[in-house]
């Protein structure tokens, strides 16, 4: 009885030994990654190739390679919703005044809603280049967002106020660095997930 | 207190404030294959197709039952058969797109593609297992538990 518990505990203690992370490959045109076991005594154990895996286990990660991704991993991933479907639009230097969206986008941006389960989210952020000062370019790209925004509602878009983001020079300065004048940071992007 | 730590302090607060409350929606139910639902504190609801999730939910699948899930941050999950997986921890700033997601796989499966908060800093996104903690490097991968 008491070898019995002892043997129970442990089991709990060690996690079942069917327990693993296997690093895929990514879709095509994409770095591979990695995964990382981490382990605060032993060190972390990595894994960097596709289709490599660890068992996991209280006693530490056990790398091994797979001759070929299991096939019950194939019905998983189809189970993987599309990935998001993305509209930018262009604005001219420092200026929140879209010409006009083009009818050829909303019917796109509708096309892609039709395309997905109901319970569409509709995501409008506005980006910057990275020439001014933070705080002026938030406020730009928030109002690059919500004239598009506004543009679309009135094609018959449903956006709910909480999706339209101003994302300012974040990205360009994270690209290119402070000051630098780029036209593909100045826009609009829709995302419909 | 000097002009730079008064300024680190402001911008830390700035994105305190911009990082989403804990009730707020984190993402979306997309796929629904059989037997999906979320728990939620006290209440269990059955998950269909636009379900909006939270920090906290946990989503349970049955024998047959499937989910594909559409985070904030664009990352993508699918939660496999006879599944629990808890949303632990969904911090994410949406002007920067930068935050920290935490997942417990407690039985069952679960694939990824992850997205921006993966990307925004080695370690952002982990995701638990009884035994372990990994840290996701991105980007399509599968944890399996029992």
């Amino acid at each position: 009885m008491m070898r019995a518990a002892i043997a129970a505990t442990a089991i709990l203690l060690t996690g079942c030994a069917t327990d693993r992370v296997v690093l895929l490959d990514n879709e095509p045109g994409h770095p591979v990654g990695a995964i990382a076991v981490l382990d605060d005594e032993r060190g972390e154990t990595v894994l960097d190739t596709a289709n490599t895996q660890a068992r996991l286990g209280a006693s530490g990660a056990r790398v091994s390679a797979l001759a070929r991704p299991d096939p019950s991993f194939d019905a998983l991933m189809a189970t993987l919703p599309a990935d998001v479907s993305r509209f930018d639009i262009p604005f001219p230097v420092g200026d929140a005044d879209i010409l006009s969206v083009q009818q050829s986008i909303i019917d796109q941006i509708n096309s892609a809603v039709g395309e997905r389960p109901p319970g569409v989210q509709i995501e409008v952020a506005g980006f910057t280049d990275s020439t001014g000062d933070e705080g002026s370019n938030n406020a730009l790209s928030m109002e690059r967002a919500r004239a598009v925004a506004e543009a679309l509602r009135a094609g018959g878009i449903s956006i709910e106020d909480g999706d339209i983001i101003g994302r300012g020079e974040y990205d360009a300065q994270a690209a290119l660095g402070d000051g630098v004048s780029d036209e593909s940071y100045r826009r609009v992007t829709v995302i419909v997930r | 207190m000097s002009m730079k730590k008064l300024a680190a302090a402001l911008a830390a607060l700035a994105t305190l404030l911009t990082m989403s409350p804990a009730w707020a929606e984190i993402g979306r139910v997309r796929n629904v294959v059989g037997d999906v639902q979320v728990v939620r504190g006290e209440r269990t609801v059955a998950a269909t197709s636009g379900f909006r999730l939270e920090q906290g939910d946990v989503v349970v699948t049955g024998r047959s039952g499937r989910a594909g899930i559409l985070f904030l941050d664009n990352t993508r999950a699918a939660v496999g058969p006879g599944s629990r997986v808890s949303l632990d921890e969904f911090r994410y700033d949406r002007a920067r797109q930068s935050g920290s997601f935490v997942t417990s796989v407690y039985r069952g499966s679960i694939g990824v593609v992850s997205g921006n908060i993966a990307r925004s800093g080695r370690d952002n996104m982990r995701v638990r297992t009884p035994t372990s903690v990994l840290g996701v490097r991105g980007t399509r991968f599968v944890v399996e538990v029992g």
